[in-house]
């Protein structure tokens, strides 16, 4: 049928129907595109399965390769961990309470190893003082 | 005219000589602190040479040093030289800051003893080279840097004993190495009867312990912790509880039985009897303090500060041990220089052994002779039997 002659046809044509009958009819009509909706969809924002797959498979793609990344970069940015004791410096090992430690300890072996350990952390002092370094 | 030409000379010497003053004086005298010296001998020590420092220090006793050790020693001239320097100066005063009590830094000991050891090293060159009576020089330098770095505390004292050690070891090894020379061994002999036996006494480092243990009992709470047991040391929980909760009352109290327990140490250690009866009685008071703790809080300080003073009595007889048999060992050389053999048994008028105020154990060996000293712990002490070669021309 020509489009102008079902325009004229709608104009004058006379549907005869009760109220009831038409929610009726609308809601019938509404749970058929529901159910066709769901067959065709994965969720309700209207994305094929098929895309919904593809995405939820690329997502896990990223997050593998981030972390297989990030686990072998020297240069990750690591979560700082607790603070543990520092290596104690020469000038701490070397007091005379830290030396009385050593000597109640270990006797006057303990007080050489750990004036061995000092001289060690401190080695000797510079021979050469560049001028850079002095300015 | 003659008295007028007299009169012109007079006045031209003494124009001279003042004018010649302050030329003579133009610039400072050398330091009288040997310490100065000491100080600028570890500046001057190569830097990044720690694997050929090892080898220099690992060298046993009468091996040749190879060439790598030689080139580094020579690149450690200019710190021996220094360290020769100070040895000959009498005074020596480091400058330590007793007020700091348990914080007074004692860095210097660590370099004085790699300076002793490289110094060790240089005289196995000189025997490898046979400039024996330069190496027993060297000893020497070293004997006195061993005076030099006892000091008025404990720890400076035991690093002296230590440092005395080597330069007794490098004797033994140079006098294995020579022929017996008359002319050297009464040099040598002359020269350890004039250098006084100990600067320090034991006494001397308990006398600052006890001044100030007993300066930092106090209520100052905040550094005393950290002041007396040392910042790397574990501190025993129960002592972080007590001094926690100590008032002042605690503190006296806790004054006087330190107090009371050094002076019975003290009289135990310039009582006249033998060492071992002293040593016994120091064993006993070390393991009071201990004992008394659990009942009396009052102990509880002294109980962990105290050093074991019965071990310092060991440390510094042995010492005093090992230079009476070094004596003894010269006075052996010097018989086999003077009768071409060695004796058959131990010549009369020997020093004696201070363990037990015996003559040492002696026994003729194929290549020279043995001498043994008193000890409790053979397998401990391992240097108690030394063993002394006797080359022939």
């Amino acid at each position: 049928m020509k489009p102008d002659r079902i325009e004229q046809l709608i104009r004058t044509i006379r549907v005869r129907s009760t109220p009831g009958k038409r929610q009726e009819r609308l809601d019938d009509i509404l749970a058929a595109h529901d159910r066709w909706r769901q067959s065709h969809t994965t969720s309700g924002r209207g994305f094929p399965r098929w895309v919904a797959k593809v995405a939820i498979a690329a997502s896990v793609l990223i997050v593998v390769t981030y972390q297989a990344v990030m686990y072998r970069s020297p240069d990750r940015i690591v979560p700082r961990q607790p603070q543990t004791r520092a290596v104690p410096s020469s000038a701490e090992i070397t007091t005379a309470g830290s030396l009385q430690m050593a000597f109640r300890q270990g006797g006057l072996e303990g007080v050489e190893r750990q004036l061995d350990r000092a001289f060690e952390l401190i080695g000797a002092w510079p021979t050469v003082l560049h001028e850079q370094g002095l300015l | 005219m003659k008295s007028h030409n007299q009169n012109t000379r007079t006045i031209c010497v003494i124009l001279t000589l003042l004018a010649a003053g302050p030329v003579v004086q133009a610039y400072p005298p050398d330091p009288n602190n040997a310490a100065l010296l000491y100080y600028q001998a570890f500046i001057s020590l190569p830097k990044d040479q720690d694997q050929v420092q090892d080898l220099v220090e690992g060298l046993p006793d009468g091996a040749d040093p190879n060439d790598q050790i030689r080139e580094y020693l020579k690149l450690c001239q200019p710190a021996i030289r220094l360290a020769v320097a100070a040895s000959e100066v009498p005074a020596c005063d480091w400058g330590l800051r007793y007020s700091q009590g348990y914080q007074m830094s004692l860095t210097h000991l660590s370099q004085m003893r790699a300076l002793a050891r490289l110094m060790k090293g240089e005289v196995a060159v000189l025997v490898a080279d046979g400039q024996y009576r330069q190496a027993l020089e060297r000893c020497l330098t070293l004997r006195q840097m061993g005076q030099h770095i006892s000091d008025q505390n404990i720890i400076s004292f035991l690093v002296g004993v230590a440092i005395n050690a080597l330069a007794e070891k490098a004797i033994q090894n140079t006098l294995s190495a020579m022929p017996p020379d008359i002319q050297t061994l009464v040099w040598l002999k002359g020269e350890l009867a004039a250098s006084p036996a100990r600067r320090v006494e034991i006494k001397n480092g308990l006398k600052t312990e006890e001044e100030v243990i007993l300066t930092k009992l106090t209520t100052d709470r905040g550094h005393l912790l950290e002041a007396v047991t040392g910042s790397t040391g574990a501190v025993p929980s129960e002592l972080v509880e007590h001094l926690k909760n100590a008032d002042e009352a605690f503190f006296e109290g806790s004054r006087r039985y330190f107090k009371a327990h050094m002076d019975a140490v003290v009289a135990v250690l310039n009582s006249p009897v033998p060492y071992l009866q002293r040593h016994d009685q120091l064993e006993q008071l070390d393991k009071r303090p201990g004992s008394d703790s659990k009942q009396n809080l009052h102990a509880v300080l002294t109980a962990s500060l105290m050093p074991s003073v019965a071990k310092l009595l060991t440390l510094d007889t042995r010492a005093r041990s090992n230079d009476n048999l070094l004596k003894a060992a010269i006075e052996i050389y010097l018989v086999k220089a003077r009768t071409g053999s060695i004796p058959d048994q131990l010549p009369p008028g020997m020093p004696k052994d201070p363990f037990n105020g015996q003559d040492f154990k002696y026994e003729k060996t194929p290549e020279g002779f043995t001498l043994t000293r008193w000890t409790d712990d053979p397998a401990k002490d391992k240097n108690f039997q030394r063993t002394f070669k006797v080359k022939v021309r």
